[in-house]
Order: structure tokens, then C-alpha cells, then sequence
């Protein structure tokens, strides 16, 4: 499934040692946000749903939640706002702050190192809100709940949040080889037997590039968040789905990710981090299942997804899903319940 | 041998059996002969029936005090105690110094109370640890058999952390050069390891110690801090090894590897504890503990030496591709150039590559260190270095930093003497070691990599054949075990031309 070669070439961090990984993948080195600026689906979209959209942004007051190194702030100067608010936890504010010199707006931009909670803005209220919060299967390690508080506390009656709608879509994939080599590897290392780190390794979600080759049902939508009226209670939930099986074939693995919509756009713009379409650096959350499904056409999986942030520790994940299929051949017939945990 | 091999089976069984069930016992009061189960309240009971006010005096242990001062502490109080000195005069001697090494041998026998060193740890607001926390985090995957955890600080929380899931397992595992370096040399060497006892040093997932065993050892005992132990102890068990592997989740100083492992028992200690440029992040001090601990005196180290090499780097196109400079001069129509050098090779920090091998510009001498005889006071240090320019260049951008291991024992063929240190690497010989080299195969080691300022890489316009001498050195990070200061410093030049300078990086 899992198109290596492409994925490799596109992520700088793809082929990181671990510690490298442990070093750079934090939110203090630029590592990380070269691979996100270098994410045009991501950043095109921002991009184009804040220029396209000068007629909103003319005069207003934003607020960026997480601002980074502040390509989303300047992308709202440039669009018309009056002042733009940046807030980010990380240390990269004082990059920012250079940034946002070198490009002559250091009067348009106000930048605020620490949580939203605490920093004191500018301003009592905001005309709009502009965020890239999205973690991995969009809500690991995601911001949301903070642009949720700043929604609350800031924004103005009828004001506007960039984005403004998510969904998550899940679909059924055939993956015997990749699966083989991430599950079956610890079967056989150096001529030990390894499998009781196969357990372990069922229960990681694993972050990937899937090709569209391997999918095998229709996607499904499981959980739409509209921004303007979630709350962070709705970030654990357990949501139905049905994924209907388009050909013949097994299915190993089922697979999530997500689109995000810019519904206040004029036009609106929609981008999806899905296996159908370009890469980005979300890739696609990809869950390993115990049995393998013999599929057939016209056929359907259902089941149930199950997500909420683990008691123990809240940035983790604990995902649970119930899966079945309908079939009428019962020797084929197959339901079973996985857990997995995003840490 | 000063040990026969009939004597190390005797006490390896009988340690067994004892450790059989560590934690239901109940301690005896450090001055008499009352029973407890939690520390707090045998403190209290110190307090009022013999004066002894037990958390002022670790107080008074001072900040450096850990877990050995504790071990120290609470041997020697009960020696006092044994030889009647009252509680009320008795004065604490320095439990630091290698001289009070001696009471670390347990006073009592099965002292239980050397199971809770948590509840009588000192609390100090830089080195605060929530046991909670962290116990629930290496739990949360592995509920069952879980043994005792010991923590000194949120560092080590983080490096043990991390080296939990099983992703960076399998990196391990799969960077060939590194076990099939270990394999080989265990594999040709079979008979150095046949009836022999193995100590392996942060075993993770046991590779190592299932190499040695296939090998013919008689005992493996397998350590490591990280819950990945659990994991280790299944798959020695699926192989059939688990008579002969011991797995211990612990510290190698915890007590209570100590009783299961037996002083100066060990044949060979081998391990993998090499990080990045040699000692950032690395385990060295764990190994040298259980070197001074456990080993033999006529006991091998596997690997037993390792040579720090260094190269300077002249090649702007792959400083430029590695800063990312291109990159941020136009992000979107922006100017975000305060981001260069910013991308993974900056001005502060020691980065981490592969460094292609045209991108060296010349040869450098090494620093050599013997594993049998070397301390944790040298692995701080400032040698001399000499390094020659092999062709000419316009700017001296950065300094590569590596390491060879090399895998060297009484009976081996080859003389550390005459391994060519520079050149070594490119002809590896299986079974005798590898490199980390940029000329090498990669490894997950990659080579650290120091950038230099930009205005003092362009002083250096230098020909072929120049040499320059300074010095490298390797400071730790003062309250930080793992990280590491780097300094590189040089002068000379080719003619009339005379140039200096030096680099600091730091790996946090």
C-alpha cells in the first residue's frame, strides 16, 4: 500500500532516525515547520481562503491560535486586517517576531508567547479566527480545544473561524504485503522470534502514505465538527460507520483521515488529506485489524469508532473500533473489536 | 580464571530463589526491631522513640545525594545500629566518596527497606518527579510484571520514554551495520563466549543477549530501565532461552540487580550504548558502572574500544541544502530568512546527518577510548587535534564528528595498535567492528555535525595540504547527564597566511 518511495521524498522527516525524530520533531525546531510550510495543500489553502477572501478580512481583527512562525498572520495582513493577534506556546514566537520585521509588518502583528489562557490580548474581542490546529487523524495532539476556549472568550457574535468545518472519513483497505512486513517482521529477526512485539505494534496506529489502489470500500464519513458550535465534550465520541465494499477482494486494515473546509469563503475551499488525493503531511492514520476480511462486492463493513483522550494522559488517544461484516455467507462472516492508542 | 564456573552457577541459583518475592516483605526499624511497611511512618517512629530525624539527614545529604548516597545511608546507620552505637551520636560520614563504596554491601540481608528508596528519595524542586505520572506512563502498555522503577530526574523519564514504543526497536534492530556487527563478532568469536557469563547493558528488546546466548553462553543477564523489558522477557521465553537469559528491569546500580547479578561475577559485558558523536546520549556511564560492578578483572568489554574521529566538511551546496536556505528565502512571497540557519543544521545545536563523503575535505587525527580502562571523568575532555586539508577550499563550513567500534579481545588477531584509525573504517572487517563513517554503509548513528558561524567558514581560504592543529573538546552539560558541549578549536595555515578559529555546539 504504503507508497515509500513518494512518501520519502516528500517528508523530510520520513527517513529520520529516531532520536533525530525525538530531537527535532518538537515545536521548538524548525524542522517541523519547514515540513509544514513546505505542505502546499496545506498552506496553499490557507493561503488561498485568506486572499480570496479580502472583502472579509478588510479592517478586521484577527486572531492566529498557534500562530508558528506566522505565515498565517502575514497571509491576514496581506489580505486587509486591521491588526493581527499570533499566540503560540512555543519558542518559535521569536522567530516569528523577526519574520514578521523582515517583511515590514511588525506594526500589523502582534505576537504573544504563552497559552491562550493566559496571555492578555490587545484587543477584548476578535472579527476572526485563524488556526491550523489539526493533528494526525486530526485530533492527535491537536489544538482544537484551544481555539475552542478562544472562540468562547474572544470572538465576536457572528464573527468567523478559518477553518470552520472538519470531518473525519474512514474506508477499508487491502494490505497483505505492507502488513506482512510492519506485523509479520517481528516473526523472524535475525532467526529469533519477536512475535510478542507484534501485540504492541497492533495496537499503534501507524501514520502513512496509502494508495488509492489499495482501497477497497467507499470512504465514510464518521464525525463532522462545525467549529462554530463544538465543543470540547465532542471530542470523544463513538460514531457509527459503513464502509461499502466496491470489489472483491480482503481487507487487513481500516484507514481515517480528514478533509477541513473554509465554509465562510465566498467560493468555498475544501482541501482533504485523504489517499485520493495529493500528499500532505498528515499522510493517513492507518488501523491494523486481527482478522482478515474476505470481501465482496456490494458487501458492507460496519461498525463503530470510538475515540477519546486517554484518562491517564490527555494528548494521547485511546481509540477503540468495533467492526463487522455483512454478508450472507457465513463461513466469511467475521466481527471483532480492536483497540489502539495514539502516544 | 579467579572464579570457577561452578561457583557462579551456585550463586546465580540461589540469588534466584531469593528474588523470588521482593516486595511483600516488611522492613525492620533502622535502630530496633520493630517491623514496618511504609517508610513515612517507620520516619516517625525514628523520630520519637530514637531521636533520629531520618529525612533531615538525607536532607543534610546534600543535593548531589541519589540513590546510592540513600543505599549508603541506610547500610551504614544499620551498621551503627549492629554495633550499638545510640542513634542519637552518630555521626553521617561522607557517603559520596569512593571510600564509602564499601556500604553498598546490604547490612541486612533481604533489607526491604532498600525496595522503597522512592518514599526516602530527598525532594529538590529541580530534579521534582512525579512517580504517578510516570509509573502510569510506562504502565499504560504493560500492566503486568512490572518490577521496581528508580528515577533521578524528568530527563531520564523522557530518554527511557522514548525508547518504549516499537517503532525505534525495529530501527535498531534493522540498522544492519550495527547488528550484524554485534552478530558477527559474536558468532566468530563463539568460543570467547562459550560457558561464559554475559552481562548485556540496556538490553531492550535482547537481541544482543539471544546472540551471546546462541553463542554458548552459559548465563545472560539482560538489564534495562525501560518497560521494553517485559517485551524482552517474552521473546527470550518464545526463543527458549529464558534458563539462560535473566532478564532484570532496573538500573545496573539498583540494588536490586545488584543481588541478582553478585559482584565482580561477569565474564563479559556487552552492550550497545553508543549515541550520537560517540557519548551524546549515550549509556557510557551505565556500562562503566557495570564494568566497575560486576566485571571480572580478567572480564572483556564488548565492544571493547572506540575511536572518536572528526573530518572538516568544505561544501556550501550541501550546507545550503541542509540549512534549508534556499527554502526560507521565499515562503509564500515572504521573506523568512531569520529562519537560516534554522532548518535541521543551525548555529547552535549539533546537528545530525548523513554526511555524503565528497562533502569532507580532508582527515583528522581520532580519539581512542579503551572501554576496560577508561573513567566517567574522561569521557569530559580536550585532546589534541591535527587535521589536514586533501584538496583546496574557499570556506571551512562545518566539522563532521563520528565513531568507530571496534570489537577487540585477549585472543583477537588483530592489534589495537595497528588498526589504522583513519582508514580503518573504509575496510571494516567483519566480525572486528564498524564505523559510522560518512565512506560507510549508513547507520541510525548518522555523524553529528557542527556548523561554523558564517563569517568565520569564509576565512578559511585554504590549499591542499594545510594543516591545522587544536584541540577537540567534550564537556557534559552541567545538571544534564546526556547532553553534551562540543568544542573545536585550530590554528595554522599555509604560508604566510596564519588562520583561527573554533566552533561550540551542544546537544541538549
Amino acid at each position: 500500500m504504503a507508497n515509500q518511495a513518494d512518501a520519502a521524498k516528500t517528508d523530510p522527516l520520513s527517513g529520520m532516525a529516531h532520536s533525530e525524530a525525538h530531537y527535532f520533531n518538537s515545536y521548538n525546531h524548525h524542522g517541523i515547520h519547514e515540513e509544514m510550510l513546505k505542505d502546499e495543500v496545506r498552506t496553499k489553502s490557507y493561503r488561498d481562503s485568506i486572499y480570496q477572501n479580502g472583502h472579509l478580512f478588510k479592517d478586521k481583527v484577527v486572531l492566529d491560535v498557534g500562530c508558528g512562525t506566522s505565515i498565517l498572520s502575514m497571509f491576514a495582513v496581506k489580505a486587509g486586517a486591521k491588526h493581527v493577534i499570533g499566540v503560540d506556546m512555543s519558542t518559535i514566537i521569536e522567530k516569528a517576531r523577526e519574520i514578521v520585521a523582515a517583511n515590514g509588518m511588525s506594526d500589523k502583528i502582534t505576537l504573544l508567547q504563552g497559552k491562550m489562557e493566559e496571555v492578555v490580548l490587545p484587543f477584548d474581542k476578535v472579527d476572526i479566527i485563524i488556526s491550523e490546529w489539526m493533528g494526525y487523524f486530526l485530533l492527535y495532539e491537536s489544538m482544537l480545544d484551544t481555539v475552542l476556549y478562544a472562540r468562547d472568550k474572544y470572538l465576536v457574535k457572528d464573527g468567523l473561524i478559518f477553518p470552520d468545518k472538519a470531518t473525519i472519513f474512514m474506508a477499508g483497505i487491502e494490505d497483505g504485503e505492507y502488513k506482512e512486513e510492519k506485523i509479520g517482521f517481528w516473526d523472524n529477526v535475525w532467526g529469533f522470534d519477536y512475535s510478542p512485539l507484534k501485540a504492541t505494534a497492533m495496537t499503534e496506529p501507524l501514520v502513512d502514505t496509502v494508495d488509492i489502489k489499495a482501497v477497497v470500500t467507499d470512504p465514510s464519513p464518521v464525525l463532522t465538527l462545525d467549529l462554530y458550535t463544538c465543543t470540547v465534550a465532542d471530542l470523544a465520541f463513538n460514531r457509527p460507520f459503513n464502509l461499502k465494499v466496491r470489489r472483491s477482494d480482503f481487507v487487513h486494515a481500516v484507514i481515517a483521515w480528514f478533509d477541513i473546509e473554509f465554509a465562510a469563503c465566498h467560493k468555498p475551499i475544501r482541501f482533504s488529506t485523504g489517499p485520493h488525493t495529493k500528499y500532505t503531511h498528515w499522510k493517513q492514520t492507518v488501523f491494523y485489524l486481527k482478522d482478515v476480511l474476505t470481501v465482496e462486492e456490494g458487501e458492507s463493513i460496519t461498525g463503530t469508532l470510538d475515540t477519546r483522550p486517554s484518562d491517564k494522559n490527555h494528548r494521547d488517544l485511546d481509540i477503540k473500533i468495533d467492526y463487522q461484516l455483512e454478508t450472507e455467507d457465513m463461513h466469511r462472516q467475521v466481527s471483532g473489536k480492536a483497540q489502539y492508542k495514539m502516544c | 580464571m579467579a572464579y570457577s564456573d561452578s561457583d557462579a552457577a551456585s550463586s546465580v541459583g540461589s540469588i534466584r530463589e531469593d528474588a523470588s518475592e521482593p516486595d511483600t516483605n516488611t522492613f525492620k526499624c533502622l535502630f530496633c526491631d520493630q517491623q514496618w511497611i511504609r517508610v513515612p511512618e517507620m520516619s516517625t517512629h525514628c523520630k520519637a522513640e530514637h531521636s533520629f530525624d531520618l529525612n533531615e539527614t538525607i536532607k543534610s545529604l546534600g543535593s548531589d545525594a541519589d540513590e546510592l548516597t540513600v543505599i549508603k545511608l541506610v547500610n551504614f546507620l544499620r551498621a551503627e545500629a549492629q554495633k550499638g552505637t545510640p542513634s542519637q551520636t552518630i555521626t553521617i560520614p561522607d557517603l559520596t566518596g569512593s571510600s564509602s563504596d564499601k556500604y553498598l554491601q546490604p547490612t541486612l540481608e533481604d533489607d526491604a527497606l532498600l525496595f522503597e528508596l522512592g518514599d526516602l528519595m530527598p525532594e529538590s524542586d529541580s530534579k521534582a518527579v512525579d512517580y504517578d505520572e510516570f509509573e502510569a506512563k510506562l504502565q499504560r502498555d504493560i500492566p503486568e510484571d512490572f518490577s521496581k522503577i528508580k528515577i533521578t530526574s524528568d530527563r531520564d523519564e523522557d530518554y527511557f520514554d522514548s525508547y518504549k514504543g516499537n517503532g525505534i526497536h525495529r530501527e535498531m534492530i534493522e540498522d544492519r551495520v550495527r547488528t550484524e556487527g554485534y552478530r558477527d563478532f559474536i558468532e566468530k568469536n563463539a568460543k570467547v563466549f562459550a560457558g561464559k557469563t554475559v552481562l548485556d547493558v540496556g538490553c531492550g528488546t535482547g537481541i544482543l543477549s539471544l546472540f551471546c546466548a546462541r553463542a554458548g553462553a552459559k548465563k545472560v543477564f539482560a538489564v534495562d530501565n525501560s518497560s521494553i523489558a517485559v517485551r524482552a522477557k517474552e521473546i527470550i521465553a518464545k526463543n527458549g532461552y529464558e534458563d539462560r537469559i535473566e532478564v532484570i528491569q532496573g538500573r545496573i546500580e539498583d540494588f536490586n540487580t545488584q543481588r541478582l547479578i553478585g559482584k565482580g561475577k561477569v565474564d563479559i559485558i556487552i552492550s550497545e550504548w553508543m549515541g550520537y558523536g560517540l557519548l551524546f546520549e549515550g549509556m557510557l556511564d551505565s556500562v562503566l558502572r557495570a564494568r566497575d560492578m560486576y566485571l571480572k578483572p580478567e572480564g572483556i568489554l564488548v565492544p571493547s574500544h572506540c575511536n572518536i574521529r572528526l573530518a572538516p566538511i568544505a561544501s556550501p551546496e550541501w550546507i545550503a541544502q541542509s540549512t534549508g536556505e534556499q527554502f526560507w528565502e521565499d515562503v509564500y512571497g515572504f521573506d523568512f530568512s531569520p529562519m537560516i540557519p534554522g532548518g535541521l543544521l543551525n548555529t547552535h545545536e549539533i546537528g545530525v546527518f548523513d554526511v555524503p563523503d565528497r562533502a569532507l575535505c580532508g582527515s583528522a587525527s581520532s580519539h581512542l577510548l579503551e572501554m576496560k580502562t577508561v573513567s566517567v571523568e574522561d569521557l569530559s575532555f580536550k585532546v589534541p587535534l591535527r587535521i589536514t586539508l586533501d584538496r583546496d577550499i574557499y570556506s571551512l563550513d562545518a566539522i563532521a564528528i563520528w565513531f568507530d567500534t571496534l570489537f577487540l579481545h585477549e585472543a583477537s588477531s588483530q592489534d589495537i595498535k595497528t588498526v589504522d584509525s583513519i582508514d580503518w573504517g573504509r575496510s571494516g572487517i567483519a566480525g572486528l567492528g564498524f564505523s559510522t563513517g560518512p565512506a560507510n554503509t549508513p547507520t541510525h548513528w548518522h555523524q553529528a555535525v557542527l556548523l561554523l558561524d558564517r563569517d568565520v567558514a569564509r576565512q578559511h581560504k585554504l590549499s591542499a595540504g594545510t594543516v591545522l592543529e587544536g584541540t577537540l573538546q567534550y564537556a557534559k552539560e552541567k545538571g544534564d547527564d546526556r547532553g553534551i558541549t562540543v568544542t573545536v578549536e585550530w590554528e595554522g595555515g599555509d604560508g604566510e597566511k596564519k588562520i583561527k578559529g573554533s566552533v561550540t555546539r551542544t546537544m541538549a
